[in-house]
C-alpha cells in the first residue's frame, strides 16, 4: 500500500525553516552592528574620564584643547568645538530651511507639473554630489570670496554654513516636499469654495497642516549638517577657539576628529580625549533620531 | 493691503526664490563640469599619478571597492528586508530591528568611517586596506539598502504569498519565486542608487582603505601579492579621498586641476548612476506589466 | 459561555467527502463556537451568513491557512485522516484541499509560470505531460479558446473574470479533491460571475465544492446544500432547496428575507 502523503515529511517544512533562519541572521548581524558601534565608541570614549581621570565637567565646559605635548599639562575642553557644531549648524539651516519651503510650496502647490518635471530633479541632483565636492568648491570659490568681502582668512563658520545649507537644501526640500503633497486636498478644496486666494490656501491649510512634518524635515537636515565632516573640515580652519566672528577660523566636533585621529598615537590622552569627542558625537546623531522619532510619533496618534 | 495683492505678491516672490535658487545649482554644477572638462582625457584616466596628474589606481580602487561593497551589503539587506516586511511584520522583534536601522541610517558617515578604523584597522589589525573599507562601506550602505529594498517588497501585494502558500508551495519558494522577482525592479534601482552614495563616499574611508595608493600591477592577478590589483589587503585610496587628500595636506601644483577632473569623473559617474537606476526601474516595470 | 441557541442540522444521505468535529477558532476570544458540518461528496456546498459570522473564519480551517493566527481545535476528517493535527503535512494537505480567494491573485507573470509554478513545486514532470495538464485545466475553466492557447500572456493582462478563472485552473493544476472558495465571484460583474458558476457547475461531477458567498442567489443557484452561520455559530444545515424554501429557523428565514443583513 502506497503511504498516505499526508503523513510523509516534507521539504517545505526545512525549506521555510531555512529561509527563516537565513533572514534572521541577516537582521541579527545589523543589530550586532548597531550594538556593536555604540560599545566600542562609548567604551573607548569614556577612557578619558576613567582612565585619565578628566573631569566630566571641564570637559563639557572648558574651551580650550591642548594635548600637553608643548607644556606637558594638558587642557581638554569640547565646548568651543561643540559650540562651533551648534552655531554653524544652526545657521546652516536657518539659511536653508526658508528656501526649502519655499521651493516646496511652489512644487506642491503652484506648478506641481513643471514643479515635479524640472525643479525637483534639479535640486535632488545635489543629493548626489559627494561631501568631498562641496568641501573642494567651498575652498576654492567660496573662501576666496569671502577673503575678498568680508576679511580674515576666509576660513570659518560663515564659509562652513554656506556649504552645509547648499547640502541640506535637497534634504530639507524633499522631505518638505512629501510632507505638503500628504496633505489631504479636500482640505484645500475647501478652502476654495469659501473664497480663499491661493496664498491663504497654502498659509492656512497646507503649511498648518503639514507643520509637524515640516519640522521632522529641518531636523533631518539639520542632523544631517552636525554629522557632516568633510566638506567642513576643508573650509572651518581647524583652531579649537571661540570664533570671535563668522570668518575667524576654528573647529567643529567633526573636523576636529577628521584631522587628528591619524595624528595621534591610540591609548594616549590626546587619543582617548578624540573618542570622547566621536562619543559626543554619537550621543547627539542619536538624540536627534529620538527628537525625530517623538515628533513622528505624536503624528500617528493625531 | 488686500488679499489678493498679498497673494500676489507673495506668488511672485515664490517664483523669484525659485527661480534664483535653481539658477544658482545650475551655475554650481555647470561651473563643476566646465571647469574639469578640459582636465579629463584618456590619459587622465588611464595614467597614475607618478606619472603625472593621472587617476588610473584611485579610479580602479572605487570601482572595486564598489564591487565589494554590493556583493557583502546586498544578501545582509535583502535578507533583512524579508524578515522585516513578510516574516515579523507586526513582531516586536521587527519594530525593535527597524528602530535600530533607522538609528544605523542616521549616523555621521565619518563615526562609520572611525568605528571600522576602530575595529578592523586597530582591533583585527586588517590595516589600511580594500576589505576594512569595504566592510566600513558595507556598515554604511546597509541600513540605506535595507530601507530600500523593504519597500521594493512592501509594494508586492500579500496576496502573492497566500496564492502560493494555498498551493502548498512552501513560504520561502514563493518568497524567492514570487515575491522577489517582483519586486526586483524596485530593488535593482535602490541598489543602483545605493552604489551612487558608496561611489562618492570619503569620510567612511579615509581611515579604514587608506589614503595612499600604491602602484598597481594589472597583469598580476595573484591576489596574495602586495603589488596585485586585486589584493584586499592593500591600501586603496579612491577618487574621493583623492580629492580630499589632494586639498588637505601638502597642497601640490596641480591639486586644483587634478580635483577638478577627478570631480567631473565622479559626478559624471554619480549621474550615470542614477539615470540608469531609473532606466532599469522603466524598463523591468515595463516587461512585468507589458 | 453562549447559552444554548436554537440550530437545525440536517445529515446528508450522500457519501461524505470532509467533516468537522467540535471544531473551534479562537483568536484573541472564540470566533467559531464548536462547529459540526458534514460535506458531501461531489456536490456545492454554500455557506452564507452576515459579515463577521465565522464562515470565512471556517471555511480558511479547512486547508490550514489560520495556521499561526489562530487557535483551531476540534477534528477536521478528510476522507478517515484528521487534518487538523499537527503532524498532518500541511503542504500536502493544502495540495488535496485547494483554495481560491475573494480577489483574483495571479502571479504578475505568464500564464505559463502560474500553472506550472505548483506542479513544479511538487512533482517532476515531463514537458509534455505538464503542456497537456495546462491546456485541460484551462479548458476546465473555458479559458483555453478565449487566450488562443497563448501561454505566454501575462496573467495581468486579463480581464477580472480570465484572472479568477486563472486561478482556479491553478488550484485544479493539482488535481485536489475539495475545493475551498471564498467569495470568489464578488469582485466580478455579473457576466463574469456568471462563467464562474458555470464553471463550478461542471466542476462539482468531479469535485467537492465549498463556497463562501454573500450573494444568496448565487449560493440557491449553484449549491446543493447550504450552512447558515450567525455569529460565530453554525445555525442551520439543509439542502439548499429546503433552507431556502421553507426554513426551519426564524432566524434564518429573517436573514433570507433581507430583514438583517
Amino acid at each position: 500500500m502506497k503511504p498516505n502523503p499526508l503523513f510523509t515529511r516534507s521539504k517545505e517544512i526545512r525549506q521555510d525553516n531555512w529561509g527563516r533562519w537565513l533572514c534572521y541572521i541577516s537582521v541579527s548581524i545589523l543589530l550586532l552592528l548597531v550594538v556593536t558601534i555604540i560599545y566600542f565608541i562609548s567604551s573607548k570614549g569614556i577612557q578619558t574620564f576613567t582612565k585619565n581621570h578628566v573631569s566630566v565637567w571641564s570637559f563639557l565646559t572648558t574651551a580650550d584643547w591642548n594635548t600637553g605635548s608643548l607644556n606637558g599639562k594638558a587642557d581638554l575642553g569640547a565646548l568651543a568645538l561643540m559650540t562651533t557644531s551648534f552655531v554653524t549648524t544652526m545657521l546652516a539651516a536657518a539659511l536653508a530651511t526658508p528656501l526649502a519651503f519655499v521651493i516646496g510650496i511652489y512644487v506642491v502647490a503652484l506648478q506641481p507639473k513643471f514643479g515635479q518635471k524640472f525643479v525637483q530633479p534639479i535640486i535632488e541632483l545635489l543629493l548626489g554630489i559627494p561631501s568631498v565636492v562641496y568641501g573642494f568648491i567651498g575652498l576654492t570659490v567660496l573662501v576666496p570670496i569671502i577673503r575678498r568681502h568680508f576679511g580674515g582668512t576666509g576660513f570659518g563658520i560663515l564659509a562652513g554654513a554656506l556649504i552645509l545649507a547648499l547640502m541640506i537644501l535637497p534634504t530639507i526640500t524633499s522631505l518638505a516636499i512629501e510632507s505638503m503633497r500628504s496633505v489631504d486636498p479636500s482640505y484645500q478644496k475647501f478652502a476654495y469654495t469659501l473664497g480663499c486666494t491661493r496664498w491663504q490656501v497654502i498659509y492656512h491649510v497646507i503649511l498648518r497642516i503639514s507643520a509637524k512634518k515640516l519640522v521632522v524635515a529641518v531636523i533631518y537636515g539639520v542632523a544631517r549638517a552636525f554629522g557632516e565632516a568633510l566638506a567642513v573640515q576643508m573650509v572651518i580652519g581647524n583652531t579649537v577657539q571661540f570664533a570671535t566672528n563668522l570668518v575667524s577660523p576654528t573647529a567643529t566636533l567633526t573636523s576636529k576628529l577628521t584631522t587628528d585621529i591619524g595624528n595621534t598615537i591610540d591609548g594616549t590622552l590626546p587619543n582617548n580625549a578624540l573618542w570622547t569627542l566621536a562619543l559626543i558625537l554619537l550621543l547627539i546623531s542619536l538624540a536627534f533620531n529620538l527628537i525625530v522619532k517623538g515628533f513622528t510619533k505624536g503624528d500617528r496618534s493625531a | 493691503m488686500n488679499r489678493y495683492l498679498i497673494d500676489r505678491i507673495c506668488r511672485w516672490l515664490i517664483y523669484a526664490v525659485v527661480a534664483a535658487v535653481v539658477a544658482l545649482i545650475l551655475i554650481f554644477v555647470g561651473f563643476l563640469i566646465t571647469k574639469g572638462w578640459s582636465t579629463v582625457s584618456w590619459q587622465f584616466l588611464t595614467t597614475t599619478s607618478d606619472d603625472g596628474i593621472g587617476i588610473r589606481d584611485q579610479l580602479f580602487n572605487s570601482l572595486y571597492l564598489l564591487i565589494l561593497t554590493l556583493i557583502l551589503s546586498c544578501p545582509i539587506a535583502l535578507g533583512s528586508a524579508i524578515a522585516l516586511t513578510i516574516y515579523g511584520e507586526k513582531s516586536r522583534f521587527a519594530a525593535v530591528a527597524k528602530m535600530a536601522i533607522q538609528a544605523l541610517s542616521s549616523l555621521p558617515s565619518i563615526i562609520i568611517g572611525l568605528f571600522g578604523f576602530l575595529l578592523l584597522v586597530l582591533k583585527f589589525k586588517i590595516g589600511f586596506s580594500v576589505l576594512s573599507g569595504a566592510i566600513a562601506l558595507t556598515f554604511f550602505n546597509l541600513p540605506i539598502l535595507t530601507q530600500s529594498m523593504s519597500l521594493a517588497i512592501a509594494t508586492v501585494p500579500s496576496s502573492r504569498l497566500n496564492a502560493g502558500i494555498s498551493l502548498g508551495v512552501s513560504q520561502w519558494h514563493t518568497i524567492t519565486k514570487v515575491v522577489l522577482p517582483e519586486a526586483i525592479p524596485g530593488m535593482i534601482s535602490g541598489v543602483v542608487l545605493s552604489a551612487g552614495r558608496v561611489f562618492g563616499e570619503a569620510a567612511a574611508l579615509i581611515y579604514t582603505a587608506g589614503q595612499s595608493a600604491p602602484k598597481l600591477n594589472y597583469a598580476n592577478w595573484n591576489i596574495f601579492d602586495g603589488n596585485s590589483f586585486l589584493n584586499p589587503l592593500r591600501p586603496a585610496e579612491t577618487l574621493a579621498v583623492h580629492i580630499w587628500k589632494l586639498n588637505t595636506e601638502s597642497i601640490g601644483p596641480n591639486a586644483e586641476l587634478i580635483s577638478r577632473g577627478t570631480i567631473v569623473v565622479l559626478i559624471i559617474t554619480i549621474v550615470a548612476f542614477n539615470f540608469l537606476a531609473r532606466q532599469l526601474a522603466n524598463h523591468w516595470q515595463h516587461k512585468i506589466y507589458r | 459561555m453562549t447559552t444554548a441557541v436554537e440550530t437545525y442540522l440536517q445529515t446528508p444521505t450522500e457519501p461524505i467527502a470532509i467533516r468537522t468535529e467540535n471544531l473551534s477558532v479562537t483568536y484573541d476570544q472564540l470566533a467559531l463556537t464548536p462547529t459540526n458540518l458534514q460535506f458531501p461528496q461531489h456536490a456545492i456546498t454554500a455557506l452564507i451568513g452576515p459579515s463577521g459570522s465565522g464562515k470565512s473564519t471556517f471555511l480558511r480551517c479547512l486547508n490550514r491557512m489560520n495556521d499561526g493566527l489562530a487557535q483551531v481545535d476540534g477534528k477536521i476528517m478528510l476522507g478517515d485522516v484528521d487534518v487538523n493535527r499537527p503532524e498532518v503535512n500541511v503542504y500536502r494537505l493544502r495540495q488535496q484541499v485547494g483554495m481560491l480567494f475573494q480577489q483574483p491573485n495571479p502571479f504578475a507573470r505568464s500564464i505559463r509560470f502560474n500553472l506550472s509554478f505548483g506542479v513544479l513545486e511538487h512533482q517532476r514532470i515531463s514537458k509534455a505531460e505538464l503542456q497537456a495538464k495546462m491546456q485541460t485545466a484551462l479548458e476546465m475553466v473555458d479559458l483555453w479558446s478565449e487566450i488562443d492557447g497563448d501561454l505566454d500572456r501575462n496573467a495581468l493582462q486579463l480581464s477580472g473574470g480570465q484572472q479568477q478563472r486563472l486561478c482556479l485552473a491553478r488550484t485544479l493544476m493539482l488535481t485536489p479533491n475539495v475545493l475551498l472558495l471564498d467569495e470568489p465571484a464578488s469582485a466580478l460583474d455579473p457576466i463574469a460571475t456568471a462563467k464562474i458558476e458555470a464553471n463550478l457547475l461542471k466542476l462539482k461531477q468531479d469535485y467537492t465544492i465549498i463556497i463562501v458567498t454573500h450573494n444568496l442567489e448565487q449560493a440557491a443557484r449553484i449549491s446543493d446544500y447550504t450552512a447558515f452561520f450567525y455569529e460565530g455559530q453554525l445555525r442551520e444545515f439543509d439542502r439548499t432547496k429546503k433552507l431556502f424554501i421553507k426554513p426551519h429557523l426564524q432566524l434564518t428565514n429573517d436573514y433570507l428575507s433581507g430583514n438583517f443583513g
